[in-house]
């Protein structure tokens, strides 16, 4: 729990520094994938494992993976739709009889129809999600951040002692 | 100098996150800690909660150990509490040892090649008395059979059915006993007498033509009437009659005596007719006692025939009682076949054609297909369950072998059907030849359960077969052997057939009267060999079961002819002390008639002969008259016929003169 407080902090800092934009993307689109994929999964495992092993910002793909689990969910009908078509579809069925008795796949449980649906929709908009969330990552760093930062507000909060202990705490400890 | 201001510089990180390494590390030691500590641990309980869910009765585990890159798991020690009997196992497997493919399990099956199972155990006592799960309560939502089963296994369990058998069996000991005796016997009978009836009929009868017969007899003529007849003939004249007036008058006072002489001469006839007439109808009613007394004589030998004793409808009652839990398992084992055994995935409508289709099988969260092809693994799949099992009486274990083959979740996949076989015996348990054979294909379109199941010989206990103050009976421990064979179709056709087989069955009687305990005896050393068989068939839920026996044919006839010997000695005696009360009633009964008649016949006879004594001499004296007045007659006739003869001689001289007068006068001389 302390780890995934401490990754949701990490997203917000980094949303509002001028770093880290892919790894933000990243990890926001993945967590499209994480979201429209069953929790106990292989692919989960595998998107979990890129998260992980490559620099894709974790609190980005679990607030991602949390909010895009309530959009499968509501959008699981459909999913489950398109889930029988492309599993009924006459021309992938022996495509599908390969990777049925092929190791490892079957563990996807790509052969439930809404698991499918599911994950057609997530791989499909996973990369234009990226280039989506980077762009708002940038649009949000010139025009929210700047003017939160131009704001009275900020100035004022700049120079109370909490942000001087805060940004103290940031140089020695990053 | 250090700049206490100084930022220090951000190191340029890499796209690998190196640093996650550490705590990746830590968690998978965590999670081969957990499996090499807790898993087996964890494992074992949820097992043996499973189980008791499954089997509704506490299952224990002493041992489980699994191997994840061997794929192996062992359990050692599986003890099924025996649901009926808590302090007891039903059954009890040493040693289960399997290991599943890897080759499998990449490809998200089950499938395992050979599960070796050794030393089985039945009906082993535990250390404790084990849990059992209380019966669930029927739901709305349950089906006919489920409902109907659940409630006639709470009200068979450790209940003899309504129609309570003991009261038949000990009513017919006492019978036996002769505690029914004669007397009781007759006053039963008497009130259904027609020939005590009849007598009472014909004695009243009697009775009314006495009182009738006396108001007769005294309305009869009476000597005194003749007397007075008498006395005014005698006025009557009867000679010397002076005219013919006088004659006439006496003819007629003497028709008008013989005029009243005939009226009570009639009524006298028409007595004696009536008398006659009585008489007759009393000889028909005396002998329709006779009658009666017969048929009544006949109807005893029916009142004492051997009752015809329907033994298999009380047996049968008995037999539901017994049946009823094993139909509510049947019931509950149908309901969780249908749950988990494998789905029927062949086409619909062609029933012959065993095709690896892409069937949907409908679940509640999408629609998961099987992209099967021939030859493939399906999702679960247990090759071979080899089960052997060594005998040793002193530990309870059984000598068993058998297998079970495919067990699998796609049967039409690998083209196979599931089949067991068992062979063996529990010398502990006294059973001998179990066998035991069955197939499950639910390949085609109908698909089929077919068993058939064989117990060559096991001990029967002491079982209660009469427990009545009046007698008790127990069929004593004997061997049986069991046959039972049986099919479910498509889940819903169902037949079973069992039979029990008993051999050389003893029994012991017991009874407060020496009587009844010797025919028991009798009745029951008959009974050495005999079998139970039940039919069960129909579509679930509704379902025939039939009973038969010829335990209930033959105990029948064996209670049937003590029961006729009993009641033949009864009948005798009754007979004889019927008869003989029955001939003495006649008896006086003709002794009345007969008085009767000899009184009334005798008076009758007096009257008649007077009356006809009289006849006869108020006849004499009128034809005495009659002869006076005709001789009387004559003389006047003769008279007459002088005076004429001699008017008409007179009137031919004067004729004659006249004549001679004319002539005279015509030739005038």
């Amino acid at each position: 729990m302390t780890l995934l407080l401490k990754q949701l902090f990490r997203f917000f800092q980094l949303l509002n520094s001028d770093t880290a934009t892919n790894s933000l993307a990243w990890g926001l689109a993945l967590g499209c994938v994480l979201g429209f994929s069953p929790f106990l999964s292989l692919q989960t495992f595998l998107v979990l494992f890129i998260c992980i092993a490559f620099r894709v910002q974790l609190g980005a793909a679990f607030l991602s993976a949390f909010f895009f689990k309530v959009v499968a969910f509501i959008v699981d009908p459909v999913a489950d739709w398109v889930g029988q078509q492309v599993l009924e579809a006459e021309a992938l069925r022996s495509m599908f009889v390969v990777l049925y008795n092929m190791p490892i796949l079957p563990l996807t449980r790509f052969n439930n129809s809404v698991v499918m649906g599911s994950g057609v929709i997530g791989f499909i908009f996973a990369i234009p999600l990226f280039f989506v969330f980077k762009s708002f990552i940038q649009k949000y760093r010139q025009t929210v951040l700047a003017r939160f930062r131009d704001s009275k507000f900020w100035k004022m909060w700049t120079t109370t002692t909490f942000y001087k202990w805060y940004s103290k705490y940031q140089e020695l400890y990053g | 100098m250090t700049n206490k201001n100084s930022v220090k510089p951000s190191k340029k990180q890499g796209p690998i996150r190196f640093e996650a390494l550490i705590p990746l590390t830590i968690i998978i030691s965590v999670f081969y800690i957990y499996s090499a500590l807790f898993f087996d641990l964890h494992l074992k309980k949820a097992l043996e909660w499973g189980g008791y869910h499954v089997m509704g009765a506490e299952v224990n585990i002493q041992d489980l150990s699994t191997s994840f890159f061997k794929g192996s798991l062992r359990i050692q020690n599986i003890e099924v509490t025996n649901s009926q009997k808590p302090t007891h196992n039903s059954i009890v497997l040493g040693d289960i040892r399997f290991k599943v493919l890897w080759d499998g399990l990449l490809r998200a099956r089950f499938i395992v090649d050979e599960v070796a199972v050794d030393g089985v155990q039945i009906d082993t006592p535990r250390k404790q008395a084990g849990r059992v799960k209380p019966p669930s309560p029927p739901s709305p939502n349950d089906d006919a059979l489920t409902k109907a089963l659940a409630q006639s296994q709470a009200k068979a369990l450790g209940m003899i059915s309504t129609e309570n058998p003991d009261n038949v069996l000990g009513g017919l000991s006492r019978i036996l006993g002769g505690q029914a005796s004669e007397q009781e016997i007759i006053q039963q009978i008497q009130s259904s007498l027609t020939t005590e009836k009849r007598t009472q009929e014909v004695e009243a009868f009697i009775k009314q033509k006495q009182t009738e017969w006396e108001a007769r007899m005294a309305s009869l003529p009476k000597a005194q009437d003749f007397e007075k007849i008498q006395k005014d003939v005698e006025q009557i004249q009867s000679q010397n009659f002076k005219s013919i007036e006088e004659v006439q008058r006496s003819v007629t006072q003497f028709n008008k005596a013989l005029n009243e002489l005939d009226q009570k001469l009639k009524q006298i006839d028409q007595a004696g007719k009536d008398l006659q007439a009585d008489s007759q109808r009393l000889d028909r009613e005396v002998r329709s006692i006779e009658s009666a007394l017969k048929s009544d004589l006949a109807r005893l030998g029916n009142f004492f025939s051997t009752p015809a004793i329907d033994f298999n409808s009380i047996l049968d009652s008995i037999l539901r009682g017994y049946m009823a839990p094993y139909l509510a398992k049947i019931g509950y084992y149908r309901n969780m076949a249908q749950d988990y055994m494998p789905p029927n995935l062949g086409k619909k409508g062609e029933p012959d054609a065993v095709q690896i289709a892409m069937q949907p099988r409908p679940r509640a969260d999408g629609v998961t297909y099987e992209f099967g092809r021939p030859g493939s693994y399906p999702l679960f799949w247990v090759k071979k369950v080899q089960v052997s099992s060594k005998a040793n009486a002193n530990l309870g274990l059984g000598d068993l072998q058998g297998q079970i083959l495919d067990i699998t979740s796609n049967q039409a996949l690998i083209n196979k059907a599931t089949q067991i076989n068992f062979k063996g015996d529990f010398p502990a348990q006294e059973l001998m030849g179990i066998a035991f054979s069955g197939v499950f294909d639910n390949r085609k379109k109908e698909s089929f359960i077919r068993y058939e199941f064989g117990i060559h010989q096991f001990g029967m206990g002491e079982k209660v077969l009469i427990q009545s103050p009046d007698a008790g009976v127990k069929m004593l421990p004997s061997s049986a052997s069991i046959v039972s064979t049986g099919e479910l179709t498509n889940f819903k056709d169902l037949q079973l057939t069992f039979k029990q087989q008993l051999a050389n069955v003893s029994y012991s009687v017991t009874s407060p009267n020496d009587q009844a305990q010797e025919s028991l005896n009798n009745i029951f050393s008959g009974i050495k060999d005999f079998a139970f068989t039940a039919n069960i068939s129909g579509q679930l839920p509704s379902i025939m079961i039939k009973f038969d026996t010829d335990f209930g044919r033959i105990l029948g006839e064996r209670f049937s002819r003590e029961i006729g010997r009993v009641f033949q000695k009864h009948k005798a005696a009754a007979e004889a002390q019927i008869r003989t009360q029955l001939n003495q009633e006649k008896a006086k009964i003709d002794a009345q008639v007969k008085a009767f008649e000899t009184q009334v016949k005798a008076q009758f006879a007096t009257i008649q002969k007077q009356a006809e004594s009289e006849k006869k001499k108020i006849e004499a004296q009128k034809l005495a008259a009659e002869n006076q007045v005709n001789q009387q007659k004559q003389q006047a006739e003769q008279e007459a016929r002088q005076k004429v003869e001699a008017e008409r001689k007179k009137a031919e001289i004067e004729a004659k003169k006249k004549a001679e007068q004319e002539l005279k006068k015509l030739f005038g001389r």
